[in-house]
């Protein structure tokens, strides 16, 4: 069963693209809603955890709806937790730098799993204009190159796609037109995988009281 | 979600996707100070969107020129490209009393042309050593070139009677050329200030000199030309 700060999921969506911020709709099994101290929590999906931050919350009619992004939130371009970062010029340091500052102003962190070749990278110059982080977090990532994902752990992790191995079982329903493989997964499927031989773009979970479906778009 | 809401989502989204156009303008900014060894100027933008920054290479438009320039002349700061790892100082702003450049360097290979309406190019010899030959003829017409234009002959291989080196006029133009030299007198306003000088300290019959052309007021000498 699939949770939410360890609420059930009543129904709801869960939309999971390869590369950037996953985020998540849903109604939850509470009449109150989470504390807003603790913004930080935790989506089980089949055994896998997925960390985020409650974005918008409400109760209606006795149930808390909420959407949760991965991560803090700090990079989506639009959103309620989207920060903004101030005017900086860098001139003559490594990547890591640079990525660090960006990342703390947004308040997200650094994934562990970065390769340490693209964090060791020099730049000569870097001028990070004022405006919001997911601007300037995407004009560093395209001068990089890279692509950039959120974590199952929450943090924010760069670099070069490689795209996994990956088996997902019981397959319900196949749209070659769209490219769409629709799964009852038995276990969490996540994007930026490859699954019988095809890259997945971006998943899309659906919750209802009966099931849980897992839609597979190739890349 | 909202109208508002939607819309700015939507402006959110192709902000980012568009940011680089922003870069690709060109951004006013004021030098705080210039590197001695260089060139690259540390700037201070107009605009608080816009981060100050050093060591900025400079893009004077014009190859071959290094310009030197006070803290507070004004500057255009830009990303060649659009790119934020490449940003260059170019454009400069007419300057006001206290912002002019304080050295401008014009550098060629084979020449430098400076030419004025309703003037004759006024062009800088290939060699010291050529004007300098022409200028100690004009100086002391008892002497003789005997050695050809094209070849140079060094300051010392010049035999007496010879016009004092360290003579006002003398290291003046010597100074004018090479730019180091040990300065005696304060320079003459102008090359041709110079030149009319010491044509000037000269007996009045005409010096013609084998290769080197007629010498007539306002003169026109080969290799060497005066407007």
């Amino acid at each position: 069963m699939a949770t939410i700060g360890g609420f059930a999921i009543l129904d709801g969506t869960l939309q999971m693209p390869a590369f950037g911020a996953w985020s998540a709709q849903v109604r939850l099994d509470s009449s109150s809603e989470l504390p807003t101290t603790v913004r930080a929590v935790s989506v089980d999906l089949d055994g896998q955890t997925l960390v985020g931050t409650v974005e918008r919350q409400g109760v209606y009619a006795g149930v808390l709806e909420a959407r949760v992004v991965g991560g803090a939130g700090g990079i989506v371009p639009a959103g309620a937790l989207a920060r903004t970062v101030t005017a900086k010029a860098y001139r003559k340091v490594p990547v890591r730098i640079v990525v660090g500052d960006m990342l703390s102003s947004a308040g997200e962190v650094l994934s562990a799993a970065t390769a340490s070749s693209f964090l060791s990278g020099q730049l000569a110059a870097w001028h990070r204009h004022a405006g919001t982080a997911g601007a300037a977090w995407r004009r560093l990532m395209l001068a990089l190159g890279t692509a950039w994902k959120v974590q199952p752990d929450g943090s924010i992790w760069f670099g070069s796609a490689t795209w996994p191995s990956a088996t997902a079982t019981e397959e319900l329903l196949r749209d070659g037109g769209h490219g769409v493989v629709t799964y009852s997964p038995d276990a969490a499927l996540l994007p930026g995988t490859t699954v019988n031989g095809v890259r997945v773009g971006a998943v899309v979970y659906t919750f209802t009281d009966a099931s849980v479906r897992a839609e597979a778009w190739a890349a | 979600m909202s109208a508002s809401r939607t819309r700015k989502a939507i402006e959110a989204i192709v902000d980012e996707r568009l940011a680089a156009l922003g870069l690709l303008g060109s951004f006013p900014a004021t030098v705080k100070a210039q590197s001695s060894t260089d060139g690259t100027v540390d700037v201070k933008p107009d605009a608080s969107s816009v981060p100050g920054a050093k060591g900025v290479p400079l893009r004077p438009g014009i190859p071959g020129v290094t310009i030197r320039v006070p803290a507070g002349a004004r500057v255009s700061l830009s990303y060649e490209g659009g790119d934020e790892r490449k940003p260059v100082a170019t454009h400069w702003e007419s300057a006001e009393a206290g912002t002019k450049p304080t050295e401008i360097t014009i550098e060629g290979t084979t020449s430098i042309t400076v030419k004025g309406a309703g003037q004759e190019a006024a062009e800088h010899l290939l060699t010291l050593e050529q004007l300098v030959i022409i200028l100690v003829a004009l100086l002391d017409p008892t002497l003789g070139v005997t050695a050809a234009m094209s070849t140079p002959i060094t300051w010392k291989s010049v035999p007496a009677p010879y016009p004092d080196p360290t003579a006002p006029i003398v290291t003046e133009l010597i100074r004018f050329f090479t730019l180091g030299l040990p300065v005696v007198a304060p320079l003459p306003a102008t090359l041709a200030a110079a030149i009319q000088t010491a044509i000037a300290a000269q007996p009045s019959k005409p010096h013609e000199t084998p290769g080197l052309g007629q010498l007539v007021p306002g003169f026109a000498c080969k290799g060497v030309k005066s407007g």
